[in-house]
């Protein structure tokens, strides 16, 4: 285990309870996945759960530009099917809605240069992710960010990942509300709760102020919230426009209107009972279909309302649901200083460029919203403290970060804005163009994605420094693009809602493989990036710049007034965008200009062979199997307890790991179970024990008593035998209910 | 429990920014030819990056780089996670000296080093705060290790914040080649 196993201690009593007891748990599981009591599929998929994800290489493979060669790490064994022990992964942080406070900032940044290599990196979903940790720092990573208030539970894996949302939020002139309380209260309900659990895919949700602006991109997620009013009786009622079943990827689909006015109160009980409709009905084998778009798809969005409704009838209440409504300001941030206006405007010229491209007014009067130009999404961990510094001077503490990979401050006094450019200047952060043409979107692509094909990375590095030097010739409309990239038909870089998206493809010429990029053009990024774009062909990788640069001074020097590239593009004709760009398809022969042979930023000759496999799409593993290893899990806490001498606690785990398979096993029979110890005993006898289907052929029903037992025992002043007992009645108990779930499931 | 997390910066002579996109492929060769006798991973560069780690060379246990930090560019090697036995910053020092003399060897990479001034950083606040403590702890081990390198005292200051991770600086005297200064190593 990790040397700094000290964190436990260090920070004990400063981490949530329930967060401070996931995190024991998930280190106990590392230890059990070394000493191979737990199953590396399941293991992956519990890591995934828990933010930790694999990396390119992992498999112990790699191309080094001559031939594949084995990279020999030390232990041989693995954390997944295919991905080495040893091997380093990426750290996915969840960033709710993008929000951060300084302290947290902070936290991150030290994590970096602790763990990673000193680079935070922030994702198209809000997200924050460190590269190159190894698995054996991760839980003492994840208690230093708890301590903060943040968790990565469910960052990766078949789960609800992080819920995104308008970092103008609260402060914007289009919302029909600040939508921030609602992203917030949906994320901590959904988050660990029964009914996300048995998902064959990710699920994505996303919540918009406004139908009009991008920031939301809710067109593409599983729920699409946006944020909408009406006049009842004289009276406002807030709610949302909700979409389901948008997604991009290789078969991007625009999301449907399920509800046009979900009222809020109903927004976590209809969510939830979608949940529950995916989760059931979702695809599990094939999982290039598991997403819930394809669902969607195959039932017909009337069909899929119908099975929504009905399955919100049939929720038992919660009063969750609703308490959140009593406070929507736990959200709220408040300004640090007085809303000022700018007064006289600086004549600096780098301050006017930059308050051009990267400022924005607040609704709030004297306010703006000051955003940072992050090359690639990329920022070092002295940075990372800089800019803390400074939303502590100016803003009160909060930060937001972007889908374009950004950050924000918001609450900035106008008056401060030339102060606060020199303290981003200082730190190397005072670039301007942010939301430009020349701020390029990237996923990580081959530089560090398993699934990676061409370097998304690279080429989004090259077209910033390409663009940034014509930037002055394209004029207004021209300069506000939106150029994309990913590395393969994943979409992560969402390149489908650029004007100008890339997404990374092989081609083979003359027996050697090229490095291209499929180029897709006229994606509507507005209106919550309302449409896709249109494939045009593969280019080179090599000569994307110059395809991009053309693309964009054509539309420049040709666009009808006030024409969007989308409008420019469909009037101009598919065919004649790629006639336009013929001469750029070709690839020269190797012995005439190699450097084709080679992707950006990388020297090495290309090639895919050593393209590994995914963990995006995780592994589905059933709620009962999870259940079942989590009380596997708790049968070896207790053993340690009793070895540790504390008996009533050693018997008490033991119980709970009776009770945790109980409830896992009953709730295949009915998934409306709640977690009340009385009523899981209660149903798991009535469900599984008297239909004799909690059976055993010679013991019949005699291990299920051991849970009624103890459940009915007083466990408060167990000694030692009474534990032990506890432990070994566990064990059988644990292992009958393996045998009754491979019954359940045959 | 003292740290296993060790990073040695040395400071090229050349003081502009060095040409990144020119080591990425020697890194790639430093990695082909497995000249660093230990498990290499892969490359990145982060020259986008104002002041950050410009291009390195990840390791399982030790990452080699060319260091843009306090925007003075440099070697930088961490080591990351290997029990390491003996003298740990002379460990560290050493790896970064062998990485300097392997770069040394392509000429046209600009990046003669100076060895008169030194930085070693512990990023690893728990065991290494950033304090007066740890401070005097990493000079006592520093001072002795600086003297058999140079024959003389170097002189060590505190180059860290309290939010950064514990840092000294030393200055020595002289500056001897990298291969005199590995030949003294213990
Ligand atoms: S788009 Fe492809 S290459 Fe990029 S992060 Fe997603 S899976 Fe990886």
């Amino acid at each position: 285990m990790s040397e700094q196993a000290g964190y436990k201690q260090h920070l004990s009593g400063q981490i949530r309870e329930d967060w401070a007891r996931e995190i024991d748990i998930f280190e106990t599981q590392l230890e059990l996945r070394q000493q191979g009591k737990i199953e590396e599929k399941l293991f992956a998929e519990t890591r995934l759960r828990r933010g930790v994800y694999g990396q390119r290489y992992d498999n112990g493979q790699r191309h080094d530009g001559v031939t594949n060669r084995t990279l020999a790490f030390p232990q041989r064994a693995s954390k997944g099917p295919g991905t080495l022990w040893d091997a380093p992964g990426m750290m996915r942080i969840k960033i709710p809605f993008g929000k951060i406070t300084a302290d947290q900032l902070d936290v991150m940044a030290e994590l970096a240069e602790e763990y990673s290599d000193a680079i935070l990196h922030v994702t198209t979903r809000q997200d924050i992710q460190l590269h190159f940790v190894h698995i054996e720092d991760t839980p003492d990573l994840m208690r230093r960010l708890a301590a903060v208030g943040i968790t990565t539970r469910e960052a990766c894996g078949n789960s609800v990942r992080n819920v995104t949302a308008c970092p103008y939020a609260g402060t914007c002139h289009t919302e029909s509300f600040d939508v921030t309380p609602y992203a917030n209260a949906i994320t901590f309900f959904l988050l660990g709760h029964d009914d996300t659990q048995d998902f064959g895919r990710k699920f994505k949700v996303a919540f918009s102020g406004c139908k009009s602006e991008p920031c939301g991109l809710t067109n593409f997620h599983d729920i699409g919230a946006i944020a909408v009013t009406r006049q009842v009786d004289g009276e406002t009622q807030r709610g949302f426009e909700l979409y389901v079943g948008g997604g991009l990827g290789s078969v991007p689909q625009a999301a449907k209107l399920l509800d046009d006015f979900v009222p809020e109160a109903e927004l976590l009980p209809l969510s939830q009972a979608i949940c529950r409709v995916f989760g059931r009905l979702g695809e599990k084998d094939n999982r290039s279909r598991a997403r819930l778009k394809f669902l969607v798809k195959k039932l017909g969005i009337d069909e899929f309302r119908d099975l929504v409704q009905q399955e919100r009838k049939a929720l038992r209440p919660d009063p969750r649901w609703t308490a959140f409504l009593d406070d929507l300001s736990v959200t709220d941030e408040r300004p640090l200083l007085p809303a000022a206006p700018l007064g006289e405007v600086p004549t600096d010229p780098a301050f006017a460029a930059w308050q051009r491209s990267n400022v924005r007014r607040q609704a709030q009067a004297g306010y703006a919203v000051a955003s940072i130009t992050l090359p690639l999404g990329d920022l070092t961990s002295d940075q990372a403290r800089g800019v803390s510094e400074l939303a502590r001077r100016f803003t009160g503490d909060t930060l937001r970060a972007t889908v374009d990979q950004n950050l924000l401050f918001r609450w900035v006094p106008e008056a401060a804005l030339p102060e606060l450019y020199r303290g981003l200047e200082a730190l190397g952060l005072g670039e301007p163009g942010s939301g430009t043409i020349s701020d390029v979107t990237a996923c990580p692509g081959t530089d560090t994605c398993k699934l990676g094909i061409s370097s998304s990375r690279g080429l989004a590095g090259e077209l910033r420094r390409r663009l940034e030097v014509i930037d002055g010739e394209l004029g207004a409309a021209a300069r506000d693009l939106h150029v994309k990239c990913s590395g393969c038909f994943n979409a992560c870089g969402q390149h489908h809602v650029a004007d100008i998206g890339f997404l990374g493809v092989s081609r083979t010429v003359s027996g050697r493989r090229v490095p291209h990029f499929q180029l897709v053009v006229g994606g509507q990024w507005t209106e919550n990036a309302a449409a896709f774009g249109l494939a045009i062909g593969a280019i080179p990788s090599k000569n994307v710049p110059l395809v991009t640069e053309r693309l964009a001074k054509r539309y420049a020097q040709e666009r009808n007034a006030s024409e969007t590239f989308r409008a420019f593009v469909e009037r101009v004709g598919k065919k004649q965008v790629r006639a336009m760009l013929e001469d750029l398809i070709e690839v020269p022969p190797y012995d005439v200009d190699p450097s084709f042979y080679s992707d950006w930023g990388d020297p090495r000759e290309y090639t895919i062979s050593d393209i590994g496999v995914g963990e995006c799409a995780g592994e589905v593993v059933p709620f009962a199997q999870m259940g079942l290893a989590a009380s596997e899990r708790e049968v070896f806490e207790a053993q340690l307890l009793l070895e540790q001498g504390q008996s009533p606690a050693a018997l008490e785990r033991a119980y709970r790991a009776m009770l945790s398979a109980a409830r896992a096993l009953t709730r295949e029979k009915n998934p409306n179970l709640g977690e009340d110890a009385d009523e899981v005993v209660r149903e798991f006898k009535q469900r599984l024990v008297e239909p004799r289907l909690f059976w055993d052929q010679y013991a019949g029903s005699k291990f299920s008593h051991f849970l009624f037992r103890w459940h009915d025992h007083d466990r408060g002043d167990a000694g030692p035998d009474d534990a032990r007992q506890a432990i070994e009645e566990a064990q059988l108990f644990v292992d009958a209910a393996h045998e009754c779930y491979a019954r359940l499931a045959s | 429990m003292p740290t296993r997390k060790i990073q040695v910066k040395l400071y090229f002579v050349a003081s502009e920014r060095p040409p990144l996109e020119r080591f990425v492929p020697v890194l790639h060769t430093i990695l082909r030819d497995d000249a660093l006798g230990e498990l290499m991973i892969d490359v990145v560069d982060y020259g986008h990056v104002h002041h950050g780690p410009g291009v390195v060379l990840i390791g399982h246990a030790t990452d080699y780089g060319i260091d843009l930090g306090e925007g003075r560019p440099g070697v930088l090697v961490f080591r990351k996670r290997e029990p390491v036995t003996g003298d740990r910053i002379a460990d560290a020092l050493g790896r970064a000296l062998r990485f300097a003399a392997l770069l040394a060897r392509v000429p046209e990479l600009g990046s003669a080093l100076r060895t008169d001034e030194v930085l070693i950083r512990l990023p690893d606040r728990l065991h290494a705060p950033s304090t007066d403590a740890g401070f005097e702890r990493l000079t006592a081990e520093l001072s002795a290790l600086g003297q058999r390198l140079y024959d003389a005292p170097v002189a060590l200051e505190r180059a860290s914040s309290p939010r950064q991770p514990l840092s000294v600086r030393w200055r020595a005297p002289s500056s001897p080649t990298v291969e005199e200064l590995l030949a003294r190593l213990p």
